[in-house]
């Protein structure tokens, strides 16, 4: 199946340009799209927002899958084919 | 109700403290349309009635307590007051914005703005209940900490008025008259460029107001909707979610990856410890988000605790960003608990944080170079990241300690006047206010705020370059002549002066109407504060009048700063904020160096109308109205 990646905000700049999309085994789950989201980006992801040893984002990156918020207890959310996933970190204030 | 301004409460309360006298003044719509309040106002009033060179201690010194039409807990982001004066710190026009519910209620109490001059003979506190206001005797206040003195003004206020009354108050470095004293609202601070100090050689202890008087409004239905449209878009925003989530603090990981976090002193811009920091003040000491006025659909306060052990705090607000990065990396402390302590001590005697972590830095060099020795500091080790020394000094700093502690409260471009030795060369500040916790090295656009804000170097007046530079934001500028930052690199330098003047009037609007800048971080864009000025004055103003009105407002203000001797020669950055970062992430790095500085400062320069060496031309003033 396929799924689609779509940086926001701040994340944009620090991570590949445009969209990205994921062919992934029916049934992947949200922590091993995790994985190979890593595999792809390996040492590409800044320390700042991903953390490497746990294979997860920092807080305050936020993703949803199709609008709706995950937070990181709901890791185990199985994805489907066609979701779009969105990462997103919009602060720099104050 | 018979307002001659709908939307405005229709009064300047004018107390001469010297006198003991409060006379009101009547609003002219005319003026209002072309200032409309907050820094505007302010910027109107302190231009014309002030003389330059005023002593700004002095008693002929002005201080403004101002609101605007949008002053409501009803408005997203109305919970805010500007403070106007001429500051302590620089010499200068000085503003402070104070989140809370002081400006509305100041506005139930009868008066748009609140003028305070003169000097009282003794102590006191000014009590201000529907359209009644008194002089009352607070020398039994005299020494008391922010928040004894606030607990004393509501409760002895006027009977029948104790529910939603406000106060604003000094802490004991405002009596001392100490140049980075700010005006408390509880845990809130009107904290830059020395407010508190200007309110303490006034003898003005606090400030309680209250009463039931509201508005009149042009047209209320509409007015509804349109709070109701905005409020929406801003809960949809992802800074909305992003900001009450996770506060400002949710920045300081990505900051500092970033070179966004001066450190040091400003001999990096990179501390390498944001995460732990970050990770430590959410894990340990966080108890949930605060609001600073009851309605704000962000709520990015953060309420906290330090449970035990030496730096305990009782539960409170305020350590933002700025002030976790300032007691932190400016100092080279990894200890959040410490540096929540430092905050909270600052707050108990209402005093800015971000100066008194940047003095104690400046400081720390002047230690470690030998210009400062134990025989100064009563044998206290000043090395950096000390902790037992910090906590002196910053006591003597906040209670202006005879010796070292009364030379460092008059901050740090003073301060090393006095000690000369050099340390002129590491005292950073721009027009003599001292750098906060965001770093020109991360991008360039910010060097220029730094330059030319018209109070000194800040991130947040008039806006925050790094913002534009690298989170990509526009505030919705981008139709005002601002080129969309997505097309551009945080290290461009060509272009940058333009977008900075365009930029600076944009988000000057929030002071002048006294709304927290944080909404147009959550997509409130001019249009919709024209919308909401419009539905309650009846005016038919746009999002292009607002930006002329604070291009007008911005000049003036700096006319208010030119009259004081400000040109272009002040208009600098500290050598350190163009150089190559000594060590960190981005040591070496050539990218995070102001290549051409001049070239930047000229192109700001034209894109302002002001001549090259930095004074508003002729024409810009006709073509503004001035």
């Amino acid at each position: 199946m396929y799924i689609e990646l779509v940086f926001t905000g701040q994340m944009k700049r620090l991570m590949p340009k445009g969209s990205q999309g994921f062919e992934i085994p029916d049934g992947t789950t949200l922590s091993e799209w995790y994985e190979i989201f890593s595999d792809r980006y390996a040492d590409s992801l800044s320390p700042a927002v991903w953390n490497k040893k746990e294979k997860r984002f920092y807080r305050p990156v936020k993703v949803y899958i199709n609008g709706e918020r995950i937070r990181n207890e709901d890791n185990n959310i199985i994805l489907k084919d066609q979701d779009i996933i969105k990462v997103s970190m919009i602060l720099t204030g104050g | 109700m018979n307002n001659l301004i709908k939307g405005y409460m229709g009064k300047e309360l004018v107390v001469d403290l010297t006198t003991g006298k409060a006379e009101e003044k009547k609003l002219n719509e005319s003026v209002m349309r072309k200032y409309l309040g907050g820094a505007g106002y302010g910027a109107y009033v302190l231009y014309n009635e002030l003389s330059e060179y005023t002593d700004p201690l002095s008693p002929e010194n002005i201080l403004m307590f101002a609101t605007s039409p949008l002053s409501s807990p009803i408005v997203p982001g109305g919970g805010s007051v500007m403070v106007c004066f001429k500051s302590p710190a620089t010499g200068i026009w000085g503003q402070a914005r104070c989140g809370g519910s002081f400006g509305y209620t100041l506005k139930k109490a009868g008066y748009d703005f609140l003028t305070i001059k003169g000097k009282a003979a003794k102590p006191v506190y000014i009590e201000i209940i529907n359209g009644n206001c008194t002089i009352k005797d607070a020398e039994n206040l005299v020494g008391l900490d922010i928040y004894e003195k606030n607990n004393y003004l509501i409760s002895n206020v006027k009977e029948g008025y104790s529910k939603n009354v406000a106060a604003m108050v000094i802490g004991v470095s405002g009596e001392k008259k100490i140049s980075i004293a700010g005006i408390m609202f509880n845990d809130r601070a009107a904290a830059r460029g020395g407010g508190g100090a200007v309110m303490g050689s006034k003898n003005l202890l606090g400030i309680v107001v209250n009463g039931d008087k509201k508005p009149e409004y042009s047209d209320e239905k509409k007015l509804m909707e349109t709070i109701r449209r905005i409020n929406k878009k801003v809960k949809a925003s992802d800074f909305c979610e992003g900001a009450h989530e996770f506060g400002t603090v949710g920045d300081l990981p990505f900051n500092d990856e970033e070179g966004d976090v001066p450190t040091m002193n400003w001999r990096s811009n990179s501390c390498g410890t944001g995460r732990k920091v970050h990770d430590a003040f959410y894990d340990h000491l966080y108890q949930g988000s605060a609001t600073c006025y009851k309605g704000c659909p962000i709520a990015c306060g953060r309420k906290l605790k330090v449970e035990t052990g030496r730096y305990r705090t009782p539960a409170h607000e305020g350590n933002e960003y700025e002030s976790v990065a300032a007691f932190t990396a400016f100092i080279m402390n990894e200890d959040i608990e410490f540096a929540s302590y430092c905050c909270y001590l600052c707050n108990k005697y209402g005093a800015d944080t971000i100066s008194a972590a940047a003095i104690i830095a400046f400081a720390m060099e002047c230690f470690e170079k030998g210009i400062i020795t134990k025989k100064d500091t009563c044998g206290h080790s000043l090395e950096w990241g000390n902790k037992e020394g910090t906590l002196w000094c910053l006591k003597a700093i906040l209670n202006k300690t005879p010796g070292l502690g009364e030379i460092l409260s008059c901050g740090v471009k003073k301060a090393a006047e006095i000690i000369g030795q050099g340390s002129e060369k590491f005292a950073i500040h721009v027009k003599g206010m001292e750098g906060p916790a965001h770093d020109p090295r991360s991008g360039k656009t910010l060097g220029l705020c730094y330059a030319t804000g018209n109070r000194g170097m800040c991130h947040i007046q008039p806006f925050e370059g790094m913002a534009y530079d690298r989170a990509k934001m526009d505030w919705g500028m981008i139709k005002y002549g601002v080129r969309d930052p997505e097309t551009l690199d945080r290290w461009d330098e060509a272009g940058k002066g333009k977008d900075c003047r365009i930029l600076q009037d944009g988000l000057c609007i929030p002071d002048i109407l006294t709304t927290c800048k944080f909404l147009m971080y959550a997509d409130v864009d001019l249009d919709d504060w024209a919308d909401l000025l419009n539905c309650m004055t009846g005016w038919d103003t746009d999002g292009w009048e607002l930006l002329k009105t604070s291009e007008r407002i911005y000049n003036l203000q700096r006319l208010f700063n030119t009259r004081e001797g400000i040109t272009r020669k002040d208009d600098q950055l500290p050598e350190r904020c163009l150089k190559e970062p000594e060590f960190g992430k981005y040591k070496n790095n050539s990218m995070c160096v102001i290549s051409d500085f001049d070239a930047m400062l000229d192109e700001y320069y034209e894109a302002r109308g002001w001549s090259p060496d930095g004074v508003p031309s002729e024409e810009k003033l006709k073509e503004l109205g001035l």
